[in-house]
């Protein structure tokens, strides 16, 4: 086993500082007070510093959190746009559908069983003035909304 | 001297060796010097490490956190729409489910396959031996239905998934098919409109590129690239949806009454040429009758027989050789070289005028007045009707028809052209001469494309084409008076149209066989056609029907295609709101009310904005 042989620390004493009297003795009463004071306010202000950086941090993590959020809420909207435009598509093609005379055809022969007229009458104008019409001309617009 | 301790002088067994200061202090700065190197290459190391990443080969590792984080979603642009001239869908694009598997991942292809045959309704062998392939991707079905691809999920079938891509859909099936045109499994055009008009139905697709986190959510702040796609541009027909319906609905029910093989209606305004319906339909190998998915009235040809005669007499009466009154003995039968010309029916030799040889459609007195004009005046004015050359449809597979030039005509080639043989034209030609005729005698571009539309809905017209002066306007409304009566009186009765004036021709021409020639007597095939148009006195609509190969009982042009022009028109009428003789006189009549529907009201509302619009200058 190895030891090592360390030499004797002796323990350094504090140079000896001169009591102030008199006079300095109170310069040093000032001092002293000055120190502490000025020691407050640092304690203050590093305080207020640290509290400050603790605040900007929150606002920061809340700006954060806001910015997350929006940014989801962009993100949905677009899948939601884009759904919506397709939804769109669909709904284009399927009133196309629902409107073609094939289908509307099919439907009123098929399911309503309509038939097709087997003759078709062509009613003759009756002019206001035509004397040999058996029929009078009709007054206003029979189709107007207070008429029906 | 030195105060340490002489340790020198220990020894034995449990006794604590003395180790010298200065030995231990130079072990110390041994280890010391050891460790600080060790220090030093690790962060040298570490040092020419940084260097590399970040001054010799930052791209790439630029590149590989990237990779790790950016997304590029490719936006694919949406394919135009074709709409029909009052804005209705006739083809627009969808996302529909396409089933793909990856094989390596399906366990028991025989079994999937066997599952999904019965879901989708496929060949079981078919998706066997595509779930049994080397690839890690394999298509089971494309452009499903939603309601199937659904059924297909609810399986649950590892290695079988959904995949949405961009299909072409018609909401009215096979209607205007041959107008329309196809496009292929991934949505490119490869005929009719679709393809002629591709590069601005397709648009040019776009791109996101995004940061995105390990759940796939948008990073806040991070990288944000988007290219919108431009879409593209909706084309806007000519067509109207409801008469296009019509034409094909009248036109397979005419063809087959008159037992034909295949038919074609073509509807045009004469004003502007733009094309309102263009139905072709044929007999398929199962005897049925059917649209057909060819546009034959811009690319099948035929001999169009007696329907070329107004043509002919225009260009009589604009050569001043006679009038409509000039009357000349026009025999049953003529011999020009070695063939001969008959009248069906065979008569004596009468006096006619030149309208009654229309109204007759003699091929003997329209021969005689053609030979006094001269060849080459009726091969220049055929040629300014448009026969024998593409037109401005602007379609593809258009024909030219072929009309000889005058150096390749042979000595009967003029009797034969002013009849309507000899001479081949696609049925939009024929149309478009007619169209001429019903205006004045100004030739219009034929045209099925009204313009396109953009994503805003900002319309652009396409540029009409340029129309041609082919007959003065006088020669024109006489050629039309001497056609009316060939509706009232002559061989086109069947295409009256109860209320309206009709100006028309039949044709009845004799088809070319295969092997060359027409056939003989009684073993002949046939091409009936009408042309025509109403109201005579302001045409608003012209319309060819032209049956391929009627039955011999029904052959005649007037009997197999005047009476689908009558039923066709009378649906147009109304539909295009054209009125009727008695409807002018009504609306001409001083304080006379008219009836009218909310609707109409409001698009006459609109014509009247449009015009004093167009008045002021705004």
């Amino acid at each position: 086993m190895t030891a090592v042989l360390r030499p004797i620390r002796t323990p350094r004493t504090a140079p000896i500082r001169p009591v102030a009297q008199g006079p300095a003795g109170q310069r040093l009463v000032e001092q002293r007070v000055a120190r502490a004071t000025g020691g407050a306010r640092f304690g203050m202000v590093g305080l207020l510093a640290v509290a400050a950086f603790f605040a900007g941090l929150l606002v920061l993590a809340n700006f954060h959190v806001v910015v997350i959020g929006d940014q989801f809420e962009f993100d949905r909207l677009e899948r939601r746009l884009e759904s919506g435009l397709e939804q769109t598509q669909v709904l284009r093609n399927e009133v196309a559908r629902l409107e073609s005379p094939g289908r509307i055809l099919r439907v009123a022969e098929g399911r309503l069983g309509m038939l097709p007229a087997p003759n078709r009458f062509l009613l003759g104008l009756v002019l206001a003035d035509d004397l040999k019409s058996g029929l009078a001309a009709p007054i206003g617009d029979p189709f107007a909304a207070g008429d029906q | 001297m030195s105060r340490r301790p002489d340790t020198s002088a220990a020894g034995g067994r449990g006794a604590v060796r003395q180790v010298p200061l200065r030995a231990v202090q130079i072990g110390f700065r041994r280890r010391l010097v050891f460790v600080a190197g060790l220090l030093l290459v690790t962060a040298s190391l570490l040092v020419w490490r940084l260097a590399v990443v970040q001054i010799a080969e930052p791209d790439r590792f630029l590149a590989y956190g990237e990779s790790q984080r950016i997304r590029s979603v490719p936006l694919t642009a949406a394919r135009g729409a074709i709409v029909d001239r009052n804005g209705v869908d006739l083809a627009l694009s969808l996302s529909l489910p396409s089933l793909v598997a990856n094989p390596q991942v399906v366990d028991d292809p025989l079994q999937v396959a066997r599952r999904l045959a019965s879901v989708l309704e496929v060949d079981f062998n078919f998706l066997e031996r595509r779930l049994s392939g080397d690839g890690q991707f394999a298509y089971l079905g494309r452009h499903l239905d939603p309601a199937v691809a659904a059924k297909v999920m609810d399986l649950e079938i590892p290695g079988v998934r959904i995949q949405e891509e961009r299909a072409r859909v018609r909401p009215g099936e096979r209607s205007a098919l041959g107008v329309l045109g196809r496009t292929n499994i991934d949505s490119v055009g490869i005929s009719g409109l679709e393809l002629v008009y591709d590069g601005l139905l397709s648009g040019v697709h776009g791109q996101k590129v995004v940061e995105r986190d390990l759940r796939g959510a948008s990073i806040p702040g991070g990288q944000y690239n988007i290219e919108l796609p431009s879409h593209g541009r909706t084309l806007v027909l000519t067509i109207d949806r409801s008469l296009q319906f019509e034409a094909e609905r009248l036109l397979t029910e005419g063809v087959e009454r008159a037992g034909g093989q295949s038919g074609i209606l073509v509807a045009m305004d004469p004003a502007t040429g733009q094309i309102l319906a263009s139905a072709t339909v044929v007999r398929g190998d199962d005897g049925e009758i059917r649209t057909s998915g060819e546009h034959r009235a811009a690319t099948w040809t035929y001999e169009p027989g007696s329907i070329v005669k107004p043509l002919t007499f225009s260009a009589v009466l604009d050569a001043a050789v006679a009038s409509p009154d000039t009357v000349r003995e026009v025999p049953g039968r003529i011999d020009i070289h070695d063939a001969t010309f008959r009248d069906a029916p065979m008569h004596d030799p009468i006096d006619l005028s030149v309208a009654e040889v229309l109204r007759r459609s003699s091929n003997v007195g329209t021969i005689m007045w053609a030979t006094d004009l001269g060849p080459e005046a009726l091969h220049a004015k055929f040629r300014e009707f448009g026969l024998g050359r593409v037109s401005e449809l602007d379609f593809p597979g258009e024909s030219g028809g072929s009309l000889l030039t005058l150096s390749n005509w042979s000595g009967t080639s003029l009797p034969t052209i002013c009849i309507g043989q000899g001479v081949s034209t696609t049925p939009i030609q024929m149309l478009t001469a007619y169209a001429a005729l019903a205006n004045a005698g100004i030739r219009p571009a034929p045209t099925l494309v009204l313009g396109t539309r953009d994503d805003e809905g900002m319309f652009e017209p396409r540029r009409a084409g340029r129309a041609t002066t082919v007959i003065p306007s006088a020669v024109a409304d006489e050629v039309v008076a001497m056609m009316e009566e060939v509706v009232e009186t002559g061989t086109g009765t069947r295409a009256a149209v109860p209320g309206y004036r009709v100006a028309g021709k039949t044709g009845t021409a004799w088809k070319t066989r295969p092997e060359g020639g027409y056939g003989s007597k009684g073993d002949r095939d046939y091409v009936a056609s009408f042309a025509g148009f109403l109201p005579a006195n302001d045409p608003r609509l012209v319309i060819l029907v032209v049956v391929d190969e009627p039955s011999l009982v029904h052959y005649s042009g007037g009997r197999a295609a005047a009476p689908i022009f009558s039923e066709f028109a009378q649906f147009a009428v109304r539909r295009l709101r054209i009125p009727s003789e008695s409807e002018r006189v009504g609306l001409e009549q001083a304080g006379r009310v008219q009836a009218m529907t909310p609707a109409h009201k409001r698009l006459l509302d609109e014509a009247a904005f449009e015009t004093t619009a167009a008045s002021t200058g705004g």
